[in-house]
This record gives structure tokens, C-alpha cells and sequence, in this order.
């Protein structure tokens, strides 16, 4: 089977040098290897009834935005992590039949299967203007059983028998509120059938659309077979009504399932009933280009190869066995050894779990605090009952207060620990009240001080005029983007440049010179829209430069108080409080500040160094 | 290019040094010997050729330095190591520091560390540094004060004098019933120190107190990048576009504990001494599977690179690799600006850099700092892309200004493109929807009111931005937990481990700096503090965890109702050989739910695991379910891995056997199982270890793919620990001996026939 052998395990990444201590990077691995032990099975039911078809003003009907839906969806998977996942694509109220069970009007395009290529440009075809549905594939008028689409459905997913496929969703698109009004018996049929799906952890996603005459109504028919895992949790049903963009990028949105990296305990104090569930998950995460595979072409099938690493001694050259090994460091010119066990030993500290230190203002994490991608956290019943009513009134508290949440965090055994920043990030709906950004806790990854580099010393301020900051100014506020970042908007170019090579190597194309670059900066628009501006920019810079050089000791610096950060005067401060006779007001920092500035070797107590600078002033 | 470095220390060792025994810490020489191994350890540990040291003591029984060979006079000195690069010899000898019994004159240690120090560095640059420890004890010979002073100054040369219970202001210390010697001396050391420019006197404690603190080598800053920032087409329209010349320095680097490399035991056991290496080869050796799914070794050079498109491996000529590149050229050029709001930190993927103007430009200075004001003031960010060096990916990054007292700059993050980013939904937490559509005001998912309530008090209670000083220390109130103080303790933990198995081999690994275990706990004064206010908390939250009962979440209860139900299958026959536990597995109530389902497909019929596609078998036998098979399903599947195991020809059908294992585990311990896969794991490896020949290969790749025991962990039935189960995996087993060998013979024919039963 074509499956196993995508699956099977490959161990190119082993470091040849290096040793086993270096977990992070082994936590990296995991979590792929999380995403690829979870793999997704989704198939697009999608409904070819005469009026799916009917084209808007702009050319698009609802059947075709499907359609590419089903395609980029499939081309996603082929060029990401995902390429083990299976995907299926089903045509219902078709004339013509192929499908398992022979039922009449259900036609099975592509069985599940992982994607490919050709599986892509056969949907791309049906998608273009020149084809013509109702030629190949045939509409029908006539009622068919939906019982029966569920079934066939059942039937596809049951070949779908790989045990690491953890989820099955069905994705509807119809604008069929109510496919059987008249036939109780076809209707309740249906009913079980759906629920049948549901039982066996089938998920339907219901991806409805209105007709022209009439809205979609889900009580018609639908709401009897929707949601029946979790009465409360994600809703199934999306309404795409709005436009076929929109079901474009509802259906996208579903395109991940759901696939947690971890599941913890949160201890927010210590002791019995404080301690709640969470689930960790990565929705932020650099996705590479894949490693490459060996593969022996040599005979009829290309066959994929795996490899084994054997460790020899080199003194004997014997084999060892893993216990036979231990590790060691150079120290001092000699060799010193530990087990492997004490290496773990010194790895694990702390438990499994994130331990709730205390909380800090928001403005405490600044924006260099920062290592990796961060987690979303979101609460877990099923490890303790009552995390989720917890953790909401944590979240709710923390965003009207302005905290973060400073936690010890240790994700599983054998994972170094770190100290991370929770932050509540509140849910985001856009104007139809679909999801944007889900409510959770975003877990920030804090350095050690050992992670801290000190900044160089030609970061001291360097006064810019007034005049120049002014500049500037207008040239920000000109190429602003609204509505903030949206990575959709920028793919990564190395990564679509690969794939177009590799697509083209497959298809035996000529390959293609240059690729779309989204990240390019658009030159025309920003000469067009500052152009002028940094014009009189450059003018004003170049004027201060000639004045830096000639006139370097009378170039005034520019005056503190119209900027909002120069907090810190000390010099100023310092010398107008003593006169003012409250030099206790000034804080421990910036006394010590003033006095290393005028060239006195601090004291440590609050009253010596008021003392020192007292002195100091006394002698001027 | 490092500084070089040379430093000489010089120890007293003279008779006051260790026949005192103070009120703390032994006597003043254990405090030198500890001080000076901190010292020497941290420089071991960074093992740079261009750190010399050189190790002189003072009151020694013995004389042996050079100046005493040239002109007497100093007696009792001895330069223990000459100036090099500090190795494990000297940390043994400082260590194992003998007693003197001598009082010699610390002064003329320190000429002859001067002399020694400058006929070493001569003119070259070096940072000089001499360390005295002493108890200023000993008379002192005051005459060349002057030319002493002259030349400290003249070489620049850094003079720390670590004085055993001399008096402390700071620590507020005075030593009781001084000696008039010490008094002296004391007062001659700081004349000494004002005198030169570079020295200071400490007292030991002070120094000790120092040196605890974990040691973090300085990096020399150096620029990831160098370049200009960019507006605009700065090659065709240079007059509208904006250019900065910037140097781009990390400002958080991941540290990493000191690697390990691997270590052969068995060279450890092996007889013959001399010349032993102990390192590990790797060696690595490619297999295919063949038509009958077996593992067939093949040689790398028949081997391609290819790449995986969906189903398809896409083989790649190695020398054409370049053309999946993308052409870039080395750039960071401003895309657009971005609103601060707009721009949530989740999308920050590594660690952070900083952008300073170039190196000595004032004008470029000027221009960033222009720039930062401006999008500080705006409280805007920048958009960029990024490219390091011509032809490396492009990166986004965002730029943040940032200003302090001081200093300013942009900071550098990169963030998300559309391929890392993925979308989830999850259900509201603020409000609950009902299947109708209906906003439900009280559900147990939604906090009350009080509950809030309490928790913003926990919130407010439990902040730890500005907190009350831990006792004995005076001051404002701050900041616990600050990024510069919480140090890596797996870092500083291995290079302890390090020294201290350096010196002591047979002692254990030592624990944990308790001041970094502390950190990662909550603090005393909070718990403290909120005790009350979080037990009125835990009673209203009502928090209980889930005990998961047994099979509750097995694929036994959902099993999937559109698989094709046996119907009459005689299977009670089978079943009949293993007696039900009663209520163990209650047979769902309903198996008719499939009556509708009514075609049956005889493939699926299965009720024995075979040795063909065993995994597709166990795995129906376990999903049966108008049956509960999964005992069986079970025993079958370990005999199969047993069998498989045992007429293993070479290692062809060790792979099948670790899928089948991989299964076999999974379902057990979901399926409350445990101890069947338990007992079956042991008797594999007695399996693995017992037979002739034995099948060690086959445990190590259990041991690699980590099928362990099932731990109570993982599911309740099991009475192992991780840790057991984790020993079980690793330990090899005694050689067993009453294990006869078998007449090889045998054991051939066995196989063989096993083979052809097949």
C-alpha cells in the first residue's frame, strides 16, 4: 500500500555529530511527527443540482467555488506537512452513477486517497469555463434518498482503514435546506444514517448556501443531524450565504483539523482544586521545505528506502547496543563521562505541567522576550472538570486587567523547562460573526538570562532633529495597511518556488522561470504614494549631515520634553532635586546612574549614595 | 578573534591560612581553594588557548621560582604552574592544595607574578589580571612599594586582592582581637589599591558571594547582518527612496547546555590500554522492501534523492538542486507600515535581533533615529522583507522601535508567512450556544459573576511586578522573576555536573542550585498570602479531575456502527476458550443498530489474526462489534509478533513485527489490556536475549521505536511505573545460564521449517 510507505519513518535527520541533549530541537521533531501520526480524512460531498450551478453576475456559481475549493484544499495538502492526509471528492445529484453501493445519482469523482497531482488538475479541469457538467456527469430533477449519500459516505470512509487517521469530516455543500419534504420515510432514513456517520466519529461540516428565492433554513432539516458529538462545542454548520468568496474562505478555514501538541496540567496554586486541564497547540509554526528522501529506482517501482544507524566502537568495532553507550565532554583535555541517565537527570527539572508563578503588566513582555513560536492554550475537560469555566474567568480578568500570566512550563518529560508568558488573546468574530481569531491563551516562550545578548554600544541615542522625525511622519501614515497583518495575504516565496519546480519536474513541464513573490515591496504604489515625501526626507537629512560635519560641538541636541521616551534625565533630575533638597525621592537606579555619570564609584545603600551625591555637590 | 588573557594567582598557604578554623566555611584556605576553582573552572569550561593562567603559592615548604634562582630572596614561594592554557592538572592541584608551614612575604609573590606576567605578555595586547588570596598574616616587606605601583600602572595590569576576614564596610564586618600584623597589612593592601589604577580589595565572603552567582561568558557582539534598510526602488529612484546603512546584532540567542558526544562502554570493559579512543562510529546502511515486503539492504550509491509530491516521489538530479532555488539579492526593504494594535505578537516565530546604525556613522545614526522616533510616535511597526545574504530565503519580519534611558533601536522579529500560519476555530468562552441557536446565560462552562470576581482579586493578589522584598533585604518593592535573573538551570546544572565529575569521578552528579529550583516554584509569601482567598476559589470553581474510567474513551464504545457486523459467525465458539470476565465489557445494547446496513462483506469477516496483513486483522477483530474479540485479537496478535520474531531470517520480518507491536500497544492501552502487553513484552525479550542465537537487534529496535511496558500513566489497569517500565526497556538481563546451548542444527531446521510454513 502506496500509504505505508509515505509513512514509513525516516531517520535522515539524525546528527551525526552531535548528541541526544538537545531537546528542543526533539521536541520540534515531535511535534511533526504529532501532525503526521494525526492524519486528517476529509471528504467533499458536493451537491450539482441545477441551481448550484447557476451562475452570479460575476460567472461564479456556487458549484464552482466548490469545486476550487476542493482543489486548493487538495493542493495544500500535497505542498505541506499534511500530504498524508486522505481526501475524497463526491458529486451528488448527478445523472449519471459510480459509486460502491450503485446508488443512483451519487458519483464518486475521486475515492479517498491521498493527494496528487493529477487528482488536482482533474478537479481544475472540471473547474474551468470550457467544461461542461451537464455533458459528462449529467443533472438530474429527480428526488434521490440523502440516506443514501450517507451511506456511500460511510462506505468511502470505511476503506480509509489506517489507524493513525484520527479525523473524518464530511464536508456538505448544498443549498438544499430540506431534501425530502414529502417522504417522511427517505427523511428518517437519512436521519439514522447521518447519525450513523456521527457514531462513528464521523464529523459533517455543513457548508450551506441560500437560494435566490429563499434562505437556507437549518430547522427545515438540518439542525436534526448537525452536532450531535458536543452539544456546546464547535458548531458545524457554517453559513456561506453571503457570497462565494465567502464560502471560499469558510471552507479554508475548516481546512485544518484540529491537532493538539500536548495536554498538561495547569497548576494555578498549589494544593488539591486548583490545578485545571489545558490543550496546547501550534498554530503559528515554520513550515520548511521538506527533506528529502532516498529512493531505489532501480527495477520496476521506485521504492522508497529507509535507513539504519548502527553505532560501532572504534576500538573494537563492535556494535553497541544503546545501554552500551554513555557520553562525554571535553574538559580540560581529558574525557569526562556521564550515563545516560544522569544526562536525563540533569534534564528534568520539574514536573510535567505549567505552574502559575505570579502575574506581571502586559507592557512587562517586551518585544524582545521572545525564543519561538508560541502555543495556544485552551482549557480541557476532559482531564478536569471545571477547567473550562476557570480558565474563562482567568481570560476574562487578564484582558480587562492587562496581565500576563509568568508560569514555569515543562511540556512533557525529557523537555528542558522554561519560563513562558501567558497572554489572553480575546476572540475576534468579522462582520458576519464568524471566528476569526479563537479566544485562548497565546503562550510566549520567555529567554533565560543565559538567551540575553546585551546591545552593542552604538545603540545610544543618537539625536535626530525634530524636523526629521517630523519627515518621517507622513511617510508611515501613507503606507499603512489597514486592518493589521494577515499572513494569507503573504505565502512564503521560497516554498512556492519549490513546489512550482517540483510540480513542473512531475508533470515533465519546462519549468517556469520566476514565481508571483508576494513579499516583494510594491515599488510603483510606494513611489506613488511617498515618494515625494521621502524626497524632502532625504533633502532635510542630507542638510543635518553637512551640519554634523561642520558644525558638530553647536549642533543643538534636540530638546528632551517633546519626546514621550526620554523618561530618564538623571543629570537634570538629579542636580534639581538636591538643589529642591529632595534627593530622596530619586531611586536607588538613578542615583547610582548619576554617580557612575559624574565619575563616583556608587555605594549600595540608599542614604550613602544621597550622601555621595551630596557631596559631590557640595564640591562643585 | 578573542582577547587575550592572562591571569596569575597567587595563594597563601602559609600556616594562619589553615590551621584557623572561622566561624563559617572551614579555614581561609578552603576559601581560597574554592574561590580560585570557580575562577579556573569557568575558564576550563570555555577552554579558549588564548585564557592563560598561572598558579603561584605563597608559604610553601618548598622554593621554586625563578627570581630565587636568579638572586635569593625569595624563599617559600612556588610557581606551581607556569603560565598556559588552565587544564585539569591544575584544578587536581588546586583541589589538593598542600599546607605550608612557612610565613612567607605575599609582596614579593606578587613582584615575581609581575614578573612573570610581563616577560609573558611583553608588548602584546592582553588583559592582565593578578589574584592575591591571603590573610595578610605574614610580615610584608614594604620597600619597593613605589616601583611595585609603578609597573602594576605601567603594564595595566588589574590587581585583586581577596583578603581572608579583612574588614568590610559594605558587609558592615570587622574581625575581633586583629592581630597588629593584620592591621598593618590590611592598610597597606588598600594603600595599594588606591595607589593603582586597576586595583581593588575585596574581602573573601564578598568574593565568594560573587562567584556564585552563575557565570554567563560574554559574546562578543557580532552583526548577523549588514546592509541598508530600505523605502522605495533605491536603485532606480535613489532620490525618493529611503536608505539607512544598519547593522542587525540578535538580542536573545538560544544558550545551550555543553554538548555531549557518544561514549563506547564496551572500549571502557575491553582489555588492552593504551591508545583507546572510546568514540563511537556511525555507520548507516540503507534497505528497500522487496516484492514479499521484506527489508533488503541496498547500496547508497544506487540510491537517488527524490521528493514527495502527494503520491509521487519526484527524483532530483543532485547537481541541478539550484533550480528550485529562488534568486534573491541581500536586502531588508520596508514593505509597508503596520498600526501597533494591529499587529498581535503571536506571529513572532524566533528569537528577536536588533538594528543599529552603522558602526561610527553619524548620519546614518541619525536617519534610524529619525526613523524610530517617527514610528514610536506613531506608534507604528514596519513591515520588512528580508534577505541575509544574495540568494538565502526571504524573510518577513517586523520592526519595532524601541527607546529606553539611553539607548534605542529597532528590534527585528520575524514572523509568520500564510504556510505557517494555520486557522482553527474554538468555541466562544464568554458565552455558550445551544444546538437551537440560543445564547444560554448559566452553563457550567461559564464562570459566574463571583467567580470573576475572586479570580481578579487572585490576579491583583498574585502579582509579582512590584513585590515586598524578601526579608533582610531593604528597599523599594520589585520585580521578581525579571528575565535577567532567571538563570537556564539544565545550563548551569551540566557544567556543574562537569566540574564536579572532573574532580570527583565516583561521586554522584550534584543536585540543582536550590535558588533556581526556587524560582520555578510559587513563592512562600504568596502562598501565603492568597491561602484564604483561594480555598473561598476552590469552593466555588468546584474543580475535580476526570478519572478515566476504564474503556471509557475506547474505540470499543464507539465502535464504528457502519462496519459490516458479522452477523451468526460461530464465533461463541471461539470465544468459548476465554471465559468472559463478568461486566468486564458489557456487549453494547443495541446490535442492530447495522440491521439497516445489511451488506456484508465476507472479506471483513475476520476473526483470527493471520500472518499476512496481521495489523488490518487485529485492528477489525478489535473494532468487532456485535462481539467483543479483543482479548483474543490480542493473545493472537503477541503470537504473531512471537512467531514473527522467532523465524526472523536475518532481520526481514522485524519490521512487520515492530508495526504489529506498535498496534498491539496502542490498543492495549486503550483497551485496558495492559497487563496482557506487559506480560507479552517480557516474554519477547526473554525471547530476544535467551535464544541461539539471540535476537538483541530485534530489542533494539524496540528499544529505538520505545515500545515499553504500559505504564500506570497511560492507563489506570497497570500496576508499572514510567520508570519501571523505562528500566525494563533499557536494562540488558544477565546472561542467563542455565540456558543450554541448543545443537545448532536444531535451531536451523526450526527456522527453516517455520519459514516454509509460512
Amino acid at each position: 500500500m502506496s500509504s505505508s510507505t509515505t509513512m514509513s519513518s525516516w531517520s535522515s535527520t539524525i546528527d551525526d555529530q552531535g548528541d541526544n541533549l538537545d531537546t528542543e530541537e526533539d521536541f520540534e521533531a515531535e511535534e511533526n511527527n504529532i501532525t503526521k501520526g494525526n492524519r486528517d480524512a476529509v471528504l467533499f460531498v458536493i451537491d450539482c443540482s441545477t441551481s448550484m450551478m447557476n451562475k452570479d453576475e460575476n460567472g461564479d456559481s456556487a458549484f464552482h467555488s466548490a469545486i476550487q475549493c476542493a482543489s486548493s484544499i487538495m493542493m495544500n495538502k500535497i505542498i505541506s506537512e499534511n500530504s498524508s492526509d486522505f481526501l475524497g471528492v463526491m458529486f451528488i445529484g448527478t445523472e449519471k452513477t459510480q459509486n460502491p453501493l450503485d446508488k443512483k445519482h451519487i458519483y464518486v469523482l475521486q475515492n479517498m486517497d491521498l493527494s496528487d497531482i493529477h487528482r488536482v488538475m482533474e478537479l481544475n479541469n472540471i473547474a474551468s469555463e470550457e467544461f461542461d457538467f451537464k455533458q459528462e456527469y449529467g443533472i438530474t430533477d429527480e428526488q434521490y434518498p440523502l440516506g443514501d449519500v450517507f451511506w456511500v459516505c460511510s462506505e468511502l470512509f470505511n476503506s480509509v482503514t489506517s489507524p493513525t487517521v484520527r479525523t473524518k469530516r464530511i464536508f456538505l455543500i448544498t443549498n438544499e435546506d430540506n431534501p425530502h419534504p414529502t417522504k417522511p420515510v427517505l427523511r428518517s432514513a437519512a436521519i439514522t444514517r447521518a447519525r450513523d456517520l456521527i457514531e462513528s466519529k464521523i464529523e459533517i461540516d455543513l457548508f450551506s448556501i441560500d437560494k435566490p428565492d429563499s434562505n437556507f433554513n437549518l430547522h427545515s432539516f438540518y439542525l436534526e443531524i448537525l452536532s450531535k458529538n458536543d452539544e456546546f462545542d464547535d458548531s458545524t454548520h457554517i453559513n456561506a450565504s453571503k457570497s462565494f468568496e465567502t464560502l471560499n474562505s469558510r471552507i479554508l478555514s475548516k481546512e485544518s483539523p484540529k491537532r493538539s501538541i500536548f495536554s498538561i496540567p495547569f497548576h494555578l496554586f498549589e494544593g488539591e482544586g486548583m490545578t485545571i486541564g489545558v490543550k496546547g497547540y501550534s498554530l503559528v509554526q515554520e513550515r520548511k521545505k521538506p527533506n528529502y528522501k532516498w529512493v531505489h529506482m532501480r527495477g520496476e517501482t521506485t521504492r522508497i528506502a529507509e535507513s539504519k544507524t548502527k553505532w560501532i566502537c572504534a576500538d573494537t568495532t563492535q556494535e553497541l547496543l544503546p545501554q552500551d553507550i554513555k557520553h562525554y565532554v571535553h574538559y580540560g583535555g581529558e574525557k569526562i563521562v556521564f550515563t545516560t541517565e544522569e544526562l536525563q537527570k540533569i534534564k528534568e527539572i520539574g514536573e510535567k505541567g505549567i505552574t502559575l508563578l505570579g502575574f506581571k503588566p502586559e507592557t512587562s513582555l517586551k518585544p524582545h522576550y521572545n525564543m519561538e513560536h508560541p502555543y495556544f492554550l485552551y482549557p480541557d475537560e476532559e482531564q478536569y472538570e471545571g477547567s473550562r469555566r476557570t480558565f474563562a474567568a482567568l481570560h476574562q480578568k487578564m484582558i480587562e486587567m492587562k496581565k500576563v500570566a509568568i508560569c514555569v512550563a515543562n511540556f512533557r518529560h525529557g523537555v528542558l523547562m522554561k519560563f513562558v508568558a501567558l497572554k489572553a488573546e480575546p476572540e475576534v468574530l468579522d462582520d458576519e460573526g464568524q471566528q476569526i481569531h479563537p479566544p485562548g491563551f497565546y503562550m510566549f516562550t520567555l529567554p533565560f538570562a543565559d538567551d540575553l545578548r546585551p546591545l552593542p554600544p552604538h545603540s545610544t541615542i543618537t539625536p535626530a532633529p525634530e524636523i526629521m522625525i517630523d519627515f518621517t511622519k507622513p511617510i508611515i501614515e501613507k503606507l499603512q495597511i489597514k486592518g493589521g497583518y494577515n499572513p494569507i495575504k503573504f505565502p512564503n516565496p521560497t516554498l512556492a518556488r519549490f513546489y512550482d519546480v517540483l510540480i513542473d519536474l512531475a508533470l515533465d513541464q519546462d519549468i517556469k522561470e520566476e514565481i508571483q513573490d508576494e513579499t516583494l515591496p510594491k515599488y510603483g504604489l510606494i513611489e506613488k504614494r511617498v515618494g515625494e515625501f521621502v524626497k524632502i526626507f532625504n533633502v532635510e537629512a542630507n542638510e543635518q549631515a553637512s551640519n554634523l560635519y561642520t558644525n558638530l560641538p553647536s549642533s543643538p541636541p534636540r530638546q528632551s520634553t517633546t519626546s514621550r521616551s526620554r523618561g530618564v534625565k538623571s543629570q537634570v533630575d538629579i542636580s534639581t532635586l538636591h538643589s529642591d533638597n529632595k534627593l530622596n525621592k530619586a531611586t536607588v537606579a538613578q542615583l547610582k546612574e548619576f554617580l557612575s555619570g559624574v565619575g563616583i564609584k556608587p555605594a549600595s545603600k540608599k542614604d550613602d549614595l544621597i550622601q555621595q551625591a551630596n557631596t559631590y555637590f557640595a564640591s562643585k | 578573534m578573542a582577547d587575550k588573557k592572562c591571569t596569575i594567582y597567587i595563594i597563601d598557604v602559609g600556616p594562619t591560612m589553615w590551621q584557623k578554623q572561622r566561624k563559617f566555611g572551614g579555614t581561609g584556605l578552603d576559601l581560597a581553594k574554592k574561590a580560585v576553582l570557580t575562577m579556573l573552572e569557568a575558564k576550563v569550561i570555555a577552554g579558549l588557548k588564548s585564557d592563560v593562567t598561572s598558579l603561584i603559592i605563597v608559604g610553601s615548604d618548598e622554593t621554586k621560582n625563578y627570581m630565587n634562582d636568579e638572586s635569593g630572596g625569595y624563599e617559600n614561594i612556588s610557581v606551581l604552574y607556569p603560565i598556559e592554557q588552565p587544564k585539569l592538572p591544575i584544578l587536581r592541584t588546586v583541589d589538593e592544595l598542600s599546607q605550608g608551614n612557612f610565613h612567607a612575604d605575599v609582596f614579593d609573590a606578587l613582584i615575581l607574578a609581575l614578573g612573570m606576567i610581563t616577560s609573558h605578555c611583553r608588548n602584546l595586547k592582553y588583559t592582565k589580571k593578578i589574584y592575591l588570596l591571603t590573610d595578610g598574616e605574614s610580615d610584608i616587606n614594604k620597600e619597593d612599594f613605589g616601583a611595585v605601583v609603578e609597573q602594576i600602572n605601567s603594564s595595566n595590569i588589574e590587581l585583586n586582592i581577596l583578603g581572608v576576614d579583612f574588614n568590610d564596610e559594605e558587609l558592615g564586618f570587622v574581625e575581633e582581637n586583629k592581630s597588629k600584623t593584620k592591621e598593618e597589612n590590611e592598610k597597606f593592601f588598600h594603600d595599594l589599591s588606591k595607589s593603582c589604577q586597576q586595583a581593588t580589595v575585596f574581602s573573601m565572603e564578598e568574593t565568594l558571594r560573587q562567584l556564585s552567582k552563575p557565570y554567563i561568558r560574554p559574546v562578543r557582539p557580532t552583526p548577523v547582518y549588514k546592509g541598508t534598510l530600505t523605502l522605495g526602488d533605491a536603485e532606480n529612484n535613489p532620490q525618493s527612496s529611503l536608505m539607512i546603512s544598519i547593522e542587525m546584532y540578535n538580542r536573545t540567542t538560544k544558550a545551550k547546555p555543553t554538548n555531549t558526544k557518544k561514549y563506547s562502554s564496551v572500549a571502557e570493559a575491553s582489555a588492552n590500554n593504551d591508545k583507546k579512543t572510546f568514540e563511537v562510529n556511525i555507520s548507516k546502511s540503507f534497505y528497500v522492501s522487496n516484492l514479499n515486503n521484506e527489508a533488503v539492504e541496498v547500496p547508497s550509491d544506487e540510491l537517488n534523492k527524490a521528493y514527495l509530491l502527494g503520491k509521487t516521489y519526484v527524483p532530483v538530479d543532485e547537481l541541478n538542486e539550484g533550480i528550485f532555488n529562488l534568486t534573491t539579492k541581500d536586502s531588508m526593504q520596508i514593505i509597508c507600515f503596520l498600526k501597533a494594535s494591529e499587529f498581535p505578537r503571536k506571529y513572532f516565530m524566533f528569537n528577536v535581533a536588533a538594528i543599529l546604525p552603522q558602526k561610527g556613522s553619524s548620519v546614518m545614526a541619525q536617519r534610524l533615529s529619525a526613523l524610530i522616533h517617527g514610528l514610536f510616535e506613531k506608534d507604528a511597526y514596519a513591515m520588512v522583507r528580508y534577505v541575509r545574504k544574495s540568494n538565502d530565503a526571504p524573510k518577513l519580519g517586523i520592526l519595532i522601535p524601541y527607546i529606553s534611558a539611553q539607548k534605542e533601536c529597532l528590534y527585528f522579529a520575524r514572523i509568520a508567512f500564510k504556510e505557517d500560519y494555520r486557522r482553527l476555530t474554538f468555541p466562544p468562552l464568554d458565552r455558550v450556544i445551544s444546538k437551537s441557536g440560543n445564547t444560554l446565560p448559566n452553563h457550567p462552562y461559564l464562570p459566574t459573576d463571583e467567580m470573576l470576581d475572586k479570580m481578579g482579586k487572585f490576579i491583583e493578589n498574585m502579582d509579582i511586578k512590584s513585590i515586598e522584598s524578601q526579608k533582610g533585604e531593604e528597599g523599594n518593592p520589585k520585580e521578581y522573576l525579571k528575565v535577567k535573573e532567571c538563570f537556564n538551570p539544565t545550563i548551569h546544572l551540566t557544567k556543574k555536573a562537569i566540574c564536579h565529575r572532573a574532580l570527583h569521578p565516583d561521586q554522584p552528579i550534584p543536585s540543582p542550585d536550590a535558588e533556581m529550583i526556587a524560582q520555578t516554584k510559587l513563592l512562600p509569601q504568596l502562598i501565603e498570602k492568597n491561602k484564604e482567598l483561594v480555598n473561598e476559589l476552590r469552593e466555588i470553581l468546584k474543580i475535580k479531575q476526570v478519572v478515566k474510567e476504564k474503556g471509557k474513551t475506547s474505540k470499543r464504545k464507539f465502535a464504528d456502527a457502519n462496519r459490516p457486523t458479522t452477523q451468526i459467525l460461530n464465533l461463541d465458539e471461539l470465544l468459548s476458550t476465554e471465559p468472559q470476565e463478568n461486566g468486564k465489557r458489557a456487549r453494547p445494547d443495541n446490535d442492530i443498530i447495522s440491521d439497516t446496513l445489511s451488506t456484508i462483506s465476507q472479506s471483513e469477516i475476520v476473526r483470527e489474526v493471520g500472518t499476512v496483513d496481521p495489523v488490518k486483522n487485529f485492528e477489525i477483530m478489535i473494532l468487532n462489534q456485535s462481539k467483543d474479540m479483543v482479548t483474543i485479537a490480542v493473545e493472537q496478535m503477541s503470537q504473531v509478533v512471537l512467531h514473527f520474531v522467532k523465524t526472523s531470517f536475518g532481520e526481514d520480518l522485524y519490521k512487520k513485527a515492530i508495526e504489529c507491536m506498535v498496534v498491539l500497544r496502542q490498543t492495549c492501552a486503550q483497551e485496558d489490556e495492559s497487563t496482557k502487553f506487559n506480560d507479552f513484552l517480557k516474554d519477547l525479550k526473554g525471547l530476544c536475549f535467551d535464544s541461539q542465537p539471540p535476537k538483541i537487534n530485534f530489542w533494539e529496535r524496540v528499544i529505538k521505536e520505545r515500545i515499553t511496558l504500559i505504564s500506570s500513566e497511560e492507563t489506570h489497569g497497570s500496576a508499572t511505573s514510567t520508570q519501571e517500565a523505562e528500566e525494563f526497556l533499557q536494562e540488558k538481563p544477565d546472561k542467563r545460564t542455565n540456558i543450554s546451548v541448543m545443537n545448532e542444527d536444531e535451531v536451523a531446521t526450526d527456522d527453516l521449517f517455520d519459514l516454509m510454513d509460512d
